[in-house]
């Protein structure tokens, strides 16, 4: 078996298993979500186990050799496994295990589907794999429960079937129209008029691939899906549904181009126009909505759409130049979009609201936060000499001449004043929602305040407990263990107080260690004292939730900022050529 | 078989109108599995058995999905509401335009095919004056006219679903029409993406009956829905929460800041 294959395999087995046991709960669920996790873990191993020099095809064919891996899918696939892995951290602390039910299938289906995208060497092959990762947007959407969940599954599903149906029709025809193009000129001036058709048919199939794209990533016009479905699925799906899904989609659309269209050198200028019009005018209407937007999700929504849309500038060049900047715009897309949707998601969950004036103050509960959308903000736009920077302005060149070139990228960075307008609230005074919310910081030495009230009832059912357990295992035990609030054993090492039942200190003895010697089964203290590590792992976990989530954003914005600069060789990797040999109706 | 394969294209485009014509929602999905597996198979030449197998499956199963998610369905739905002939004379139509365009094309390609770079495998059958190419591309024109209403103005799951469903058979029409020997993994691929497709829809009309009892479309969110000023209602952020995204979930509630509160025990009876 190829590593190539192994990833497949476990990818689909752990999306299957993954979706079986969550969707059950319980005990199913918690060897699902863990052997989701795994799954995830492999695949991104196995993703960077694809070694071999950059531009050139990597690991060993599969499937009869129709499946060629290669250096821009390690980049890909070892990238968004490594993504999904700190969203499905970020979702474990924030929600529990539920936060992983539907997000970690549809993930790990997605990259199985742009796994066989991106190596697949047929078109008919890339597309309906394409497809196939486009349709994990509806595992998704079978497990959210929120009101419209329908209304966007509906408009899902028809981007999701829609747009290969187009690329599948788009493969089929375009080497057709190619071929008479071809026969037409080298049959001289008698079969021009062929030629001449078959061209005006190549420039309207572009225009075809040119829409599926842009309903996916839904650039203006096709923009309604995008907040519709920010609001009804959860919100660390979104960097799954609003910036990886669509790449393998684009990539194999603009596959279509490059290998077909590009190559022949037709004057399209009128397809040209029309696609950099689209393109300029989503920029702007994009820059202004997300704005204006007080709505989180829907802003961030429109930020991803913005720079989705650049990527139609790949198809608008005509140009085998632009093959290289086009994909590794879309790495870039999906690396930052992924960052700054998960810090919304986080912001979200823990300021609980969406709405952005009453994120007023965020920052100053949140320095590990701002540094990851200051560092997110850094890694959309680029440095000058970073590789963000330098596909933004050759896309723009590439797809229009020089004073409507310096237009599209002025229009590109039309969305900074909204990441200006983030920190700039989050400056401010604090709001309500603000103040209340976890501060970031380690809390390992330190003790919530709580009324008294709640010691007192919590030492009473602790207590209670620990009397139970001692009269099942130690009945002479003199020694009762007391819990603080938080679930810790308090006093272990330094015998603090904590106040009794009735309201008086009472000396905390030494919890379980005496208790434990005496146990007459060492093999279930052994299991009792894992169980009380994990429930302090998990007690620890809650406790430091709002810095744990936070640092998992940074880490998101950081491999962000990574892949901008070209750190890790995507320009090479981008640049090398398709692995795609043959279509259904290429010679 | 030339003339059955014709006849199979025919029955393609005339399940497709029974497909978005009927009213009962299982003649619908019985008209979808037709064309999903009848489209696998206007191919010149054929594909081999193991595609042939593979694309019956992947038709039956999805079939047989969207089959089963409508058990609950409410009978009968509103249809296209153009009827039964009018849905045909489109069919017709569109039959009729795509088969004249696929002579077209094919007596274009035989005149250009002597001299100049070689193409070959480019739409061979319909440049060598078969039929099935020809048919192929009629059903297809057929399945795009009969699915783009449903697709484009869809008010229910089912028929946006199935609307779908014809347009990836055209897809599929199309592709073989202008292709040359099928490839027995290309069809696999077909088949599992067949498969899931059928999957996705049925996933979607069980969800829309469980949910609203029904199959209709309903927008549930608003202009108002979206937070688009400032909330004024901020001593109560539980409301605005449960106004945004729906009631609370126990799991979600617990990051609300719970305050302790004393356990209130009922009066004792005595």
């Amino acid at each position: 078996m190829t590593i190539l294959s192994a990833l497949l395999v476990i990818g689909s087995l752990g999306a299957v298993g993954s979706s079986w046991g969550l969707s059950r709960g319980g005990r199913a669920a918690q060897v699902a979500a863990a052997g989701g996790v795994v799954a995830l873990i492999l695949v991104a191993i196995l993703a960077l186990a694809l070694d071999g020099s950059p531009g050139q095809s990597v690991g060993r064919p599969a499937f009869d050799g129709l499946l060629a891996p290669n250096g821009y899918l390690r980049l890909v696939v070892a990238l968004w496994a490594i993504d999904s892995l700190l969203i499905a951290a970020v979702a474990v602390v924030s929600d529990g295990r539920e936060g992983l039910r539907g997000v970690l299938p549809a993930t790990l289906t997605a990259i199985v589907g742009g796994t066989l995208a991106f190596a697949a060497k047929d078109l008919t092959l890339a597309a309906a794999a394409a497809g196939i990762t486009g349709l994990a947007a509806m595992v998704v959407l079978a497990a959210a429960t929120g009101a419209g969940v329908i209304a966007a599954g509906a408009r899902e599903l028809r981007v999701s079937l829609l747009g290969p149906a187009l690329l599948i029709a788009v493969a089929a025809a375009a080497p057709v129209a190619a071929a008479m193009v071809l026969r037409g000129v080298a049959a001289g001036a008698d079969e021009i008029g062929v030629a001449d058709e078959a061209g005006g048919a190549l420039g309207l199939l572009a225009l075809t691939s040119a829409v599926a794209i842009a309903m996916r990533y839904g650039v203006i016009p096709f923009h309604v899906r995008v907040p519709r479905l920010a609001d009804a699925v959860p919100r660390l799906s979104l960097p799954l549904l609003l910036a990886w899904i669509p790449l393998p989609f684009a990539v194999v659309g603009l596959t279509i181009i490059d290998r077909v269209i590009t190559p022949l050198a037709l004057p399209l200028d009128g397809e040209r126009l029309i696609v950099v019009a689209v393109v300029l005018v989503s920029l702007m209407a994009t820059a202004l909505g997300a704005f204006f937007q007080d709505d989180l999700r829907h802003a961030v929504g429109y930020l991803v759409i913005a720079d989705g849309s650049l990527a139609l500038l790949g198809i608008a060049a005509f140009d085998s130049e632009a093959w290289g900047p086009a994909r590794t715009w879309l790495v870039i897309v999906a690396v930052s979009k992924t960052a700054l949707l998960t810090w919304a998601a986080v912001a979200e969950a823990r300021f609980q609201t969406r709405s952005i004036p009453d994120l007023r103050g965020w920052i100053r509960a949140s320095p590990v936060l701002t540094a990851g959308l200051l560092v997110i903000t850094v890694a959309t736009f680029g440095i000058p000499g970073w590789k963000a920077l330098t596909a933004r302005a050759d896309l723009a060149s590439f797809a229009a001449d020089t004073p409507w070139s310096w237009l599209l990228i002025l229009a590109g960075l039309a969305t900074l004043p909204t990441y200006i307008r983030l920190l700039v609230i989050g400056a401010g005074s604090a709001t309500s929602a603000v103040s209340r919310a976890a501060p970031e910081r380690i809390a390992r030495g330190w003790r919530p305040d709580v009324l008294p009230v709640e010691h007192e009832l919590a030492s009473a059912s602790t207590a209670r407990s620990a009397s139970t357990a001692q009269d099942e295992t130690a009945p002479k035990a003199d020694d009762g263990s007391v819990r603080g609030a938080d679930g810790r054993e308090s006093g272990d090492e330094s015998g603090d107080q904590a106040p009794a039942p009735g309201g008086e200190p009472t000396e905390i003895t030494k919890p379980a260690a005496s208790a434990r010697r005496r146990l007459p089964d060492r093999a279930a203290a052994t299991s009792r004292g894992a169980a009380e590590r994990a429930r302090r792992l998990a007690a620890a976990i809650r406790r430091d939730s709002a810095l744990l989530t936070s640092s998992a954003v940074l880490a998101l914005a950081i491999l962000a900022a990574l892949t901008s600069a070209g750190a890790l060789g995507i320009s090479s990797a981008a640049a090398e050529p398709t692995v795609i040999v043959s279509s259904q109706s290429s010679d | 078989m030339t003339v059955i394969l014709v006849l199979l294209a025919t029955i393609v485009a005339a399940a497709g109108v029974v497909t978005v014509s009927a009213r009962e929602p299982r003649l619908a999905a019985l008209g979808a599995l037709v064309v999903m597996a009848g489209s696998a198979y206007v191919a010149d030449p054929l594909p081999d058995l193991l595609a042939i197998a593979a694309r019956l499956t992947g038709a039956l199963l999805a079939g047989y999905v969207i089959w089963v998610s409508l058990r609950g369905a409410k009978t009968p739905t509103t249809g296209w509401r153009i009827g039964w002939a009018g849905s045909a004379a489109i069919a017709v139509a569109a039959f009729t335009i795509g088969w004249l365009a696929a002579t077209a094309l094919g007596n274009d390609l035989a005149t250009v095919a002597g001299e100049g770079p070689s193409a070959a495998g480019v739409a061979t059958a319909l440049a060598a004056g078969s039929l099935v190419p020809r048919a192929g591309i009629g059903a297809a024109a057929a399945l795009v006219a009969l699915g783009a209403a449903p697709v484009l103005i869809a008010r229910d799951v089912l028929r946006l679903g199935i609307g779908l469903l014809l347009i990836l058979s055209a897809a599929d029409l199309l592709r073989h029409a202008l292709g040359s020997e099928p490839d027995s993994v290309v069809e696999l691929g077909m088949a599992v993406v067949v498969a899931i497709s059928g999957a996705a829809v049925a996933g979607l009309v069980s969800g829309s009956l469980r949910k609203h009892g029904d199959l209709v479309i309903r927008p549930g969110m608003g202009r108002g829905f979206a937070i688009r000023h400032r909330s004024a209602d901020e001593a109560h952020p539980r409301r605005v929460q449960e106004d945004v995204a729906g009631p609370i979930e126990p799991d979600a509630a617990r990051h609300v800041p719970e305050y302790a509160s004393p356990q209130i025990s009922p009066d004792p009876v005595e």
